[in-house]
C-alpha cells in the first residue's frame, strides 16, 4: 500500500518535472539493478547543485544540468551511491549496485535496534555468517579476536572451562565481566552463588546464534545501568525467515592432542637420576642409571581426544508465523583424561502475527551439560599435589606407575613434595557438574496506531546445577593417602525471572526530522538455593558404587546451604533523533534500585548523551568520490557496577542454630559436647553503593572505494570511580573465618582506563575470486588513579599481585633478580641477603639502597595487563572453496609463571624439573667442567637458604603470543551433485585450531585469563597455576541444507 | 475498536508500571544468617560470641590459623627445649623458628598474632555491646548471665594482650570493633590494661568458681582462671619493671595463693594421666581449648596433636610403618638432647615426655597389638610424648585438649613468685606438690628399670638463690614441650645470672659470640654439616610484626627492630 503510493508519487513527480524541465543541457538515461531490472525512484541530481529528479517506473529520466561537464550523483536506498561523469554524453545507462554491506545492518542495541549507518556509540557486531564460518566451542570463543576492545582469554584448555571477556579493559578490582544479554533478558551474572558453571553464555549453542553485538561505551550501554560499566554484550537467536521450511544439518568431529611442542621439556629418567645423585647425595646406583626406565607422566597424562557435534534446525515460515527449531548435541572429551563436557540443546523460536496490531512470540532454549573435571590448580609444591596437571610435571620420570601387583604404586620416595601418582588422581577423583538450564523470553507486541509499539517482555532464566564428588579411598602417595572416601554432593537452584514493559514510538517530521522515543521499566528478580552434603565413609568403596553407599549412608558429616536473592527495579527513557540522516543525536537515561546496596545508596541514575555528524552526506562532501561513508561520533555516558555480592551492606553472621545444623562451634563439657558459636562477618558499611564508570568516547566510521574499504577507530577515556572495594582489615576487626580476607567493603578510589579501538576491513570480488582481510587492534593505557588512603591491595593469590596507586591494575610484586653470585667477593659487596647465600645463589636488588635485602626491597617486577592485543582474519573464496585464516595475538604483558616457580626450575629440586636445570651453576660435568655460564642458580636441597624461590621477575615471563588460531577451509559440493540428491546446499570443511603459538613463554600456555579457581577476581590475572593446556584442534566437517 | 487497543495499551503499561513494588528491593537475610543487632540483643547471642572467642584459639574451621602449633612452635622450638622436627622440606616456616631466622612473613608468627586479635575481637563485641542484651533481658538472672559473660570476656581478652605483649612487645590495644589503622601502643599502656581488665573481672564477683560451673560451661573462664592470668601477668611484668619487681612478685604471690586456695584444681595423682584422651578439662586445666572426644568422627580441622605426634610410627614387630592410617603424625616440635639430659636420673617424667628410639605404645582400646615408635625424621632422636595418649583410637583423628593454662605451671609460677618475696614455706610446699606427683607416678612399661624410686627428691633448702634454681629448672622438666619455655627464659634473662644466648648455646641450639658452629642432626639422625644458628640479642627476644598488618596499615605500624 505505502510502496504504491510512492510510486504513483514518483511518478506524478516525474511527469511533472519532465512538463516544465524542457531546457538546454537536457539529459536522459536510464537506471538498473545489477540484474538489469528497472530501478524506480532513484534520486538523480548533478553534483554541487540542487537540481534533481527521481527515475519513472522504467527507470528512465530526464534532467537539465547546468553544463555538459557535470557530474550526476545516483543514489537509492539499499543501494550503492554512484557518481558519473557526463563528459558531454546526453544520454546515459546506469547500473546500481545493491549495497550488501555493514552500513545497511540492523544493530541491537538494548530494548530496541538502531541500523548500524545510525549508530552513535561504539558498537561492535558479530553475525551469524562469521559464527559458522568456523565452528566454535562455545560462544565466547567467537568474540576472540573477532572484535576490538574485546578481550577474551581462553585460559584453560578444560572442556567446559570458562572463559573471560573483559570489554575495554578493566576498570573494577571486582567481578569485570559483561553483563550478557540473550534475547533481550540480561542472564544470571556469573558472581551470583557459588558457581560451579561461571561462564555466562555457554549454555548456548553457539550455532543458534543469529548476532553478537558488543555495546563497548558507556553512551551505548548506559540504557543498562548499573550493570553496564563493564559492556554489554547483545546475544540474538535466530528467527524463522518466510520461505519454505528449510532443514539444516551439520556434523563434526575433531581430534585434540597436545603438541610436543607445547609441552616442557622435563628430564627424564637418566638425567633425573644423574642430577638428583649430584644434589641429593648419591641414591640411584651410577651402574643402573643407563638402564633405568623413563615415565613420561605427561603421556600418562594426556591423550588425543575425540569432539564430536551434531546439530541440526528447521525454520521457516510465512508472513503471519514464522519458527526456528534446533538440536544439538555435543560432546568433548579433554585432553586430560576422564575429562569431557557434553552438551545437549534444543530450542525452539516462533513469532505470530496475529493481526495487524498484535504479535507474540517467543525464544526458549533448553540445555543440559555435563562436565566431568580434573582440578587445575593445586600447583603446591610443600603440600598436596591435586592435580593430574601438575603431577604430571612434578612426578619422578624414574617411578612406575604400577607396582608388581598391577596396582597403582606409590611414587613419592624420591621427590619429597607431596605428589600422589597422577594417574591415580584422575583416575580416582569423581568430579562431575551437570546443569539444566531453561533460559528464554515470550513477548507480546501492540501497535495501537502507526509507529507506536507497546512491548511485553516475559524472561525466564532457570537452572539446577548439581555436582557431584567422590575422594574414594586410596594410598596412593604418602601424605594424600586416606582411608576414608569423601562424598560431597552439591546442589544449586536459581531462579531468575525478568518484567519488563517498553513503549516506543517513532515518527519522522517533514521527512527530515526523525525521532525513535523509548521508555520502559523493568524488573528482574533472581534467587538462589544451594546445598551442600559431604560425607566420609569410613571404609572402601569399589569402583562407583558410591551412589548406593550415599543413599544408605545417614552419616551426613557437613551440610550447607546458601539462600540467596536479589533484585532490581530500573525505569528507563531514550531518544534517537537524526535531521535528514546527517546529524544524531541519542540520549538515554536509566534509574536502577537494587537490593544489592543498603538504604542509603539505593537508587541511581545514568544519563548519557550521543552525538554524530554523517560528514558524507553534506552537499560539500559529495565531490570525494572514494568515500562512500564518514561519520563522526561523540558521546559520554554513565554507568555502574553492581556485582558486588549479595548483602554486603550488613554485617551478617553466620550462625548455628542447633545441633545437626552447620556453623561454627566450641566444644564444652566432661564429656566434650559441641556448642555454638557465632561468625560475624565484617563490619557493617550501610553506605555501600555504585560503582560509576564515566566514558567519554570520540569515534570515526569510515567507508571508502564503495564501501570495500571499511574502518572504525573509537578512542575513549574512561574512569570508574568509587570503587567497590574490600578493603583488608586489620585482623582485630575480621570475622576470623572463611571469608575475613575479604574484608570490609567500601566505595574508594579511582580507575582510569584510556584506549583505542581500531578496526580495518578490506574486501574485494574479481570474478570468481573474492576475499577479504581484516584486522583490529586494541591499545589500553590502563591506571589506578586513587585508592582508599592510598594503601596498595594484594591479592590472596600464591604469586602477589598488587593496585597500586599511578600504576596499572594488577602489579606483580617481588624482587628484582640482578644474577648469580659468582664469587665470595661478590657476595661481601652485595647486600646482605641470608647469612647462608652462597656461590651460584640468585643476586637481588637492594631497592631501598640499606645493605640488606629483606621484604622492604620488593618492587613493581611486571604488568600483567597487555599493552594491545589483535586479531587478523583473512578469508579468500575461488568458486566452491573458501578459506579462513585467523591469527590472534597479545603484545607486552607478563605472566607470573608459578609452573617454573614450583616445577620447572624448582631450585630445591623437590620435583622434577625442566631440563634446563641440567645447567645450574656450579653443575661439575662428566669431563670435569664446571657450569658457569648460565642463568640458572644453583640446586640447594634440601633448604634453599637464599630463597631463590621466592617471588621473583625470575619467575616472570614475556607473555606476548601471536596464535595462528584457526585455519578452515571449506568446500562447497557443486550444485548438479547435490541436486541429484535432492539438497539443497552441501559443505564440507576441516579446521585446524591453534596449529602453532609464537611465543617465549615456558610454560604450556601464554593466555592466562582470570584464573577460573580465583573466580572472576581481576587481581589474579597473568598467574599460571598449571592450568588445563590449550589443545591443537584437527576437525572435519558437513554441512547439509535440504 | 482502535481507541479501546489504545486504552488497552495505556492500561497495561500504567498497571505494569505501579506494580513495579520497591519492596521486592528489600532483602532479608537469608535463614542462618542473623544481623549482629538481632545478636547482641540475646543470651545466646552474647554466649555464642564468647564460644567464638575461645573457639579463636583452635583450629576449626580455618586451616590457615594453626594456633596451637603457632603457640608451641614460638614457645618451645624457639628454646632450649626442641627443634623444629621434621619439615626441612614441608615445613619452612618451623624450619625458620629452628634456625631462629623468624621472618615476618613466617606462617606461625601470623597464626599466633592473629588467633589472639580474632579472639579478642569477639571479647570486644561482648564487652561493647552488653547493653543490648541487658534491654532486651532486664530480669536478674539474665542480667548475672550477662554480667559473667563480660566478665569471662574481659579476663580472656586480658590474656590474649598477655601472650602478644609478651611476643611482640608494643601491640596495637583495640578495644573498638573497628577497622581504624592505629599505630601500636606502649607495651606499659596494654599491661595497663590487662591489669584492668582481670581486677574488673574478678571484682565483679560474677566469674564462677570451677566447682560452680554446670557441665556445659566447663571450659569456659573461671576465677582461678582469671587468677592464674593475673599472675603470670605480674610474673611477666616483674621482668619488664625489674626496678619495682617485688611489688609484682608480691602481687603474683597473692594471686597464686587465692588461686590454689579456692580448692577448685588439684593435681592429678600421676604424671600421665595428664596426657590421656579423658584429661580434658579435668582438675588440673585451668584454661583449656576443649576438642571433641574420641569416637566422635568430627572431620575438621584439629591436628595440633598429631602435629607433634611421632612421623613414623610401626606396626608390631616389624618395620612396615603404618603411614596411612590414622597414627601417625607429622614430627613437629621434637625434644632436644638438652632437655632429655635436663631430668635427674630416675625422674619418671622423662619417659612420660619424650619417646625414645623404639619405644612402644602400651595397647590399644581394641586391644590387637602395640605401636612401635621409630625415628627417621627426628631431628634430635626424640618425640614428645605429651599428644601420643597410651590408647590409640584405630580410626578417628587422636583428638586431646589444649592445654594453655595448667595447675601445675601456677604452682610453680607461684613458688617462683613466693621464693622471691621470702614466703618460702609456701614455695617448697607447692613445689613438693609437684614434685610429689612425678615420684608418684610410675614409668611406661618399657622403661620400667629406669626410674628411681624416690625420685624427684624432696626439696629442702630455704637458701633462696638455690631454691630459685630448683624451681626454674622443675618449670623446664614438668611443663617441657608445652610452649612456656622460651617465655620463661625470656622473663628470667639477665635476673640472677640467667642469660638466654648462654642457655641456647649451652643446649647447642644457638652458636655463641664467637659464631662457634653448632651441630644439628639432619633427617636420617646423623651429623648434619656444622652450622651457624644465630640469636641476634635483644630483638630475637621479640618477634616480628607479621607483614601483612604491616602493609595493610599502610605503615602506620612499625616493625620491631632487627626484622
Amino acid at each position: 500500500m505505502k510502496s504504491k503510493s510512492l510510486v504513483l508519487l514518483t511518478f506524478l513527480l516525474c511527469c511533472s518535472i519532465s512538463l516544465y524541465s524542457q531546457k538546454e543541457g537536457k539529459i536522459a538515461g536510464n537506471v538498473v539493478d545489477e540484474n538489469g531490472t528497472p530501478l524506480i525512484g532513484v534520486n538523480v541530481f548533478e553534483k554541487g547543485t540542487t537540481t534533481g529528479t527521481v527515475t519513472d517506473l522504467n527507470g528512465d529520466f530526464e534532467l537539465s544540468v547546468s553544463n555538459s561537464e557535470a557530474t550526476l550523483v545516483f543514489s537509492y536506498i539499499g543501494y550503492l551511491k554512484k557518481e558519473i561523469p557526463l563528459e558531454g554524453k546526453q544520454n546515459i545507462q546506469v547500473t546500481l549496485k545493491q549495497d550488501l554491506e555493514e552500513l545497511e545492518e540492523v544493530v541491537v542495541i538494548g530494548y530496541g535496534t538502531v541500523k548500524k549507518e545510525d549508530l552513535t556509540g561504539s558498537v561492535e557486531l558479530v553475525e551469524s555468517d562469521g559464527i559458522e564460518k568456523t565452528p566454535s566451542f562455545s560462544t565466547e570463543q567467537v568474540l576472540q579476536g573477532k572484535a576490538s576492545g574485546v578481550f577474551v582469554a581462553t585460559s584453560s584448555g578444560a572442556p567446559g572451562a570458562p572463559i573471560s571477556v573483559r570489554i575495554r579493559g578493566v576498570g573494577t578490582p571486582n567481578n569485570a565481566d559483561p553483563l550478557y544479554v540473550v534475547d533481550g533478558m540480561p542472564i544470571k551474572d556469573a558472581s551470583f552463588g557459588k558457581n560451579d558453571n561461571p561462564s555466562g553464555i555457554n549454555f548456548l549453542n553457539p550455532s543458534d546464534i543469529e548476532s553478537i553485538q558488543v555495546l563497548k561505551d558507556a553512551s551505548a550501554t548506559a540504557i543498562y545501568g548499573t550493570r553496564g560499566a563493564n559492556g554489554v554484550v547483545i546475544i540474538t537467536t535466530k528467527k524463522g525467515k518466510t520461505g519454505e521450511p528449510r532443514v539444516n544439518f551439520n556434523a563434526y568431529y575433531s581430534l585434540q592432542n597436545l603438541p610436543q611442542y607445547a609441552r616442557p621439556d622435563m628430564l627424564d629418567a637418566q638425567q633425573w637420576a644423574v642430577l638428583y645423585n649430584e644434589t641429593h647425595g648419591e641414591t640411584y646406583d651410577p651402574d643402573s642409571i643407563p638402564y633405568l626406565k623413563t615415565t613420561d607422566w605427561q603421556d600418562e597424562v594426556f591423550r588425543t581426544a575425540v569432539t564430536h557435534n551434531e546439530q541440526f534446525n528447521i525454520s521457516g515460515g510465512n508472513d503471519n508465523s514464522k519458527y526456528f527449531v534446533s538440536f544439538n548435541n555435543f560432546d568433548q572429551e579433554g585432553i586430560v583424561k576422564k575429562s569431557s563436557y557434553n552438551r545437549i540443546s534444543g530450542r525452539i523460536n516462533t513469532e505470530f502475527q496475529i493481526n495487524d496490531w498484535l504479535k507474540v512470540g517467543e525464544n526458549f532454549s533448553v540445555t543440559n551439560f555435563v562436565n566431568r573435571r580434573q582440578k587445575e590448580t593445586g600447583l603446591n609444591a610443600g603440600g598436596v599435589v591435586g592435580s593430574p596437571i601438575a603431577a604430571a610435571l612434578m612426578a619422578d620420570p624414574t617411578a612406575s606407575p604400577y607396582d608388581e601387583f598391577g596396582e597403582l604404586a606409590y611414587i613419592g620416595e624420591k621427590t619429597l613434595a607431596t605428589i600422589a601418582n597422577p594417574i591415580g588422581i584422575y583416575e580416582r577423583h569423581h568430579y562431575i557438574y551437570k546443569n539444566n538450564r531453561i533460559q528464554g523470553t515470550a513477548y507480546a507486541e501492540i501497535s495501537p496506531i502507526k509507529n507506536l509499539t507497546y512491548k511485553f517482555n516475559l524472561g525466564l532464566d532457570r537452572s539446577w546445577g548439581f555436582r557431584d564428588e567422590v575422594w574414594p579411598e586410596y594410598s596412593i602417595a604418602f601424605d594424600d593417602a586416606s582411608d576414608m572416601t569423601t562424598l560431597t554432593t552439591e546442589n544449586e537452584d536459581w531462579y531468575n525471572y525478568l518484567i519488563e514493559n517498553t513503549l516506543n514510538y517513532n515518527a519522522s517530521i517533514a521527512d527530515k526530522h526523525n525521532f525513535d522515543l523509548l521508555l520502559g521499566y523493568t524488573v528482574q528478580e533472581e534467587t538462589m538455593y544451594r546445598e551442600v552434603a559431604s560425607s566420609f565413609l569410613p571404609f572402601t568403596l569399589s569402583n562407583m558404587l558410591y551412589h548406593t553407599a550415599r543413599a544408605s549412608n545417614s552419616d551426613i558429616i557437613t551440610l550447607a546451604g546458601a539462600p540467596e536473592e536479589w533484585a532490581i527495579i530500573s525505569y528507563l527513557g531514550r531518544l534517537n533523533y537524526n535531521y535528514d540522516g546527517k546529524y544524531y543525536l541519542t540520549s538515554s537515561i536509566r534509574r536502577d534500585g537494587s537490593s544489592r546496596f543498603g538504604k542509603n545508596k539505593r537508587w541511581g541514575v545514568f544519563p548519557s548523551v550521543a552525538l554524530a555528524w554523517k560528514i558524507s552526506e553534506e552537499p560539500f562532501f559529495q565531490n570525494i568520490s572514494t568515500v562512500s561513508m564518514l561519520k563522526l561520533r561523540g558521546g559520554w555516558g554513565l554507568v555502574g557496577n553492581q556485582n558486588i555480592g549479595t548483602y554486603r551492606y550488613t554485617a551478617s553472621t553466620t550462625y548455628k542454630p542447633n545441633p545437626g545444623l552447620p556453623g561454627p562451634i566450641v566444644f564444652y563439657g566432661i564429656p566434650a559436647e559441641e556448642y555454638p558459636a557465632v561468625v560475624i562477618n565484617g563490619i557493617a558499611n550501610p553506605n555501600i553503593g555504585w560503582e560509576s564508570t564515566e566514558t567519554f568516547n570520540f569515534g570515526i566510521d569510515l567507508a571508502l572505494f564503495e564501501n570495500r574499504i571499511y574502518s572504525t577507530i573509537d578512542l575513549y577515556n574512561k574512569t570508574t570511580t568509587d570503587l567497590l572495594l574490600y578493603e583488608p582489615v586489620p585482623w582485630w576487626a575480621a570475622s576470623g573465618f572463611l571469608l575475613e580476607e575479604s574484608g570490609q567493603p567500601t566505595n574508594a578510589g579511582e580507575i582510569s582506563n584510556k584506549g583505542i579501538d581500531f578496526s580495518l576491513n578490506y574486501k574485494n570480488t574479481i570474478g570468481d575470486f573474492s576475499y577479504n582481510i581484516g584486522g583490529n587492534i586494541s591499545l589500553i593505557k590502563n591506571e589506578v588513579i586513587a585508592l582508599n588512603g592510598g594503601a596498595p591491595l594484594t591479592s590472596d593469590t600464591k604469586f602477589p599481585v598488587k593496585v597500586i596507586e599511578g600504576e596499572p591494575l594488577g602489579v606483580f610484586w617481588g624482587y628484582k633478580v640482578e644474577g648469580i653470585f659468582k664469587s665470595d667477593e661478590e657476595i661481601e659487596q652485595h647486600a646482605v641477603q641470608e647469612n647462608r647465600t652462597s656461590i651460584g645463589d640468585l643476586k637481588f636488588k637492594d631497592i631501598n639502597n640499606d645493605g640488606e635485602i629483606n621484604s622492604d626491597d620488593q618492587t613493581i617486577i611486571g604488568y600483567a595487563i597487555p599493552d594491545f592485543t589483535y586479531g587478523l582474519n583473512a578469508s579468500v573464496s575461488y568458486k566452491n572453496l573458501e578459506l579462513n585464516i585467523f591469527v590472534q595475538g597479545v603484545q607486552g604483558n607478563d605472566v607470573a609463571n608459578r609452573v617454573k616457580q614450583s616445577v620447572l626450575h624448582n631450585f630445591r629440586m623437590t620435583t622434577n624439573v625442566s631440563t634446563d636445570l641440567l645447567n645450574y651453576y656450579g653443575r661439575v660435568l662428566e669431563n670435569g667442567q664446571v657450569i658457569t655460564n648460565t642463568d640458572i642458580p644453583k640446586v640447594s636441597f634440601p633448604r634453599d637458604f637464599n630463597d631463590n624461590l621466592r617471588n621473583s621477575d625470575y619467575f616472570l615471563e614475556d607473555g606476548s603470543y601471536l596464535r595462528i588460531k584457526t585455519i578452515n577451509l571449506a568446500y562447497n559440493i557443486p550444485e548438479n551433485l547435490y541436486k541429484r540428491l535432492g539438497l539443497y546446499s552441501c559443505q564440507i570443511y576441516a579446521t585446524v585450531e591453534n596449529l602453532y603459538t609464537f611465543t617465549k613463554y615456558s610454560g604450556y600456555n601464554p593466555e592466562i585469563g582470570a584464573s577460573s579457581s580465583f573466580g572472576a577476581n581481576p587481581l589474579a590475572f597473568g598467574i599460571d597455576n598449571a592450568t588445563y593446556p590449550m589443545p591443537r584442534t584437527f576437525l572435519f566437517g558437513i554441512k547439509i541444507g535440504l | 475498536m482502535k481507541y479501546n487497543i489504545i486504552k488497552l495499551v495505556i492500561l497495561l503499561f500504567v498497571v505494569g508500571f505501579s506494580s513495579c513494588s520497591e519492596e521486592i528491593l528489600e532483602k532479608p537475610l537469608p535463614p542462618g544468617k542473623l544481623s549482629d543487632v538481632a545478636l547482641y540483643s540475646t543470651l545466646d547471642g552474647q554466649q555464642h560470641l564468647l564460644n567464638t572467642a575461645i573457639m579463636s584459639l583452635c583450629e576449626f574451621f580455618d586451616n590457615t590459623r594453626h594456633f596451637p602449633e603457632a603457640h608451641l612452635s614460638l614457645g618451645s622450638i624457639r628454646s632450649d627445649d626442641a627443634w623444629s622436627g621434621t619439615g626441612v622440606v614441608d615445613n619452612w616456616f618451623a624450619y625458620d623458628v629452628n634456625e631462629n631466622e623468624i621472618l615476618s612473613d613466617n606462617w606461625y608468627v601470623s597464626a599466633l598474632y592473629r588467633s589472639h586479635y580474632l579472639s579478642i575481637r569477639y571479647c570486644n563485641l561482648i564487652v561493647n555491646n552488653v547493653h543490648y542484651a541487658t534491654e532486651a533481658n532486664p530480669d536478674k538472672e539474665s542480667v548475672a548471665k550477662i554480667e559473667n559473660l563480660v566478665a569471662q570476656a574481659k579476663s580472656l581478652r586480658a590474656y590474649n594482650y598477655l601472650c602478644l605483649a609478651r611476643s611482640f612487645g608494643d601491640v596495637v590495644l583495640i578495644l573498638e570493633d573497628d577497622v581504624v589503622k592505629r599505630p601500636r601502643d606502649p607495651v606499659a599502656d596494654v599491661y595497663t590494661q590487662i591489669f584492668k581488665d582481670l581486677n574488673d573481672a574478678i571484682s565483679s564477683n560474677s566469674l564462677k568458681k570451677r566447682s560452680e560451673q554446670a557441665n556445659e560451661e566447663i571450659g569456659q573462664i573461671t576465677l582461678g582462671a582469671a587468677y592464674a592470668f593475673l599472675t603470670k601477668t605480674y610474673m611477666e611484668y616483674a621482668a619488664i619493671d625489674p626496678g619495682n619487681a617485688n611489688d609484682y612478685f608480691t602481687e603474683a604471690y597473692n594471686n597464686a595463693k587465692a588461686l590454689i586456695g579456692l580448692n577448685d584444681y588439684n593435681l592429678y595423682s600421676t604424671y600421665d594421666q595428664l596426657w590421656q584422651f579423658d584429661s580434658q578439662f579435668g582438675m588440673e586445666s585451668i584454661f583449656e581449648i576443649g576438642y571433641p572426644e574420641p569416637g566422635v568422627d568430627y572431620i575438621q580441622h584439629h591436628w595440633w596433636a598429631d602435629w607433634m605426634r611421632p612421623l613414623y610410627i610401626f606396626k608390631p614387630g616389624t618395620w612396615e610403618y603404618v603411614g596411612t592410617d590414622n597414627y601417625r603424625g607429622w614430627g613437629h616440635n621434637t625434644p632436644s638432647q638438652d632437655f632429655v639430659n635436663s631430668f635427674e636420673t630416675g625422674d619418671p617424667r622423662l619417659h612420660w615426655s619424650v619417646w625414645f628410639q623404639g619405644d612402644s605404645t602400651a595397647g590399644l582400646t581394641n586391644g590387637d597389638d602395640l605401636r612401635r615408635i621409630c625415628f627417621i625424621a627426628s631431628e634430635s632422636g626424640y618425640y614428645f610424648r605429651k599428644t601420643t595418649p597410651e590408647k590409640f583410637y584405630p580410626t578417628v583423628k587422636s583428638f586431646l585438649g589444649f592445654k594453655l593454662v595448667r595447675y601445675a605451671d601456677m604452682l610453680l609460677l607461684g613458688a617462683e613468685a613466693a621464693n622471691e618475696i621470702g614466703e618460702t614455706s609456701d614455695a617448697l610446699a607447692w613445689l613438693e606438690l609437684v614434685r610429689a606427683r612425678a615420684r608418684n607416678t610410675p614409668a611406661p612399661f618399657d622403661h620400667e628399670s629406669d626410674v628411681i624410686a624416690g625420685m624427684p627428691g624432696v626439696v629442702t633448702t630455704t637458701n633462696q638463690a638455690e631454691l630459685r634454681d630448683i624451681i626454674r629448672h622443675e618449670r623446664r622438666v614438668e611443663l617441657g614441650g608445652e610452649g612456656e619455655r622460651f617465655y620463661d627464659l625470656k622473663r628470667w634473662d639477665g635476673t640472677h645470672g640467667y642469660d638466654i644466648r648462654k642457655i641456647l648455646e649451652d643446649a647447642g641450639k644457638i652458636a655463641g659470640p664467637d659464631y662457634e658452629n653448632v651441630t644439628g642432626f639432619d633427617n636420617s639422625g646423623t651429623a648434619r654439616e656444622p652450622r651457624t644458628i644465630l640469636f641476634d640479642y635483644p630483638d630475637d627476644l621479640l618477634l616480628p610484626i607479621p607483614q601483612r598488618e604491616i602493609d595493610i596499615n599502610n605503615g602506620v605500624i612499625e616493625q620491631n627492630n632487627g626484622f
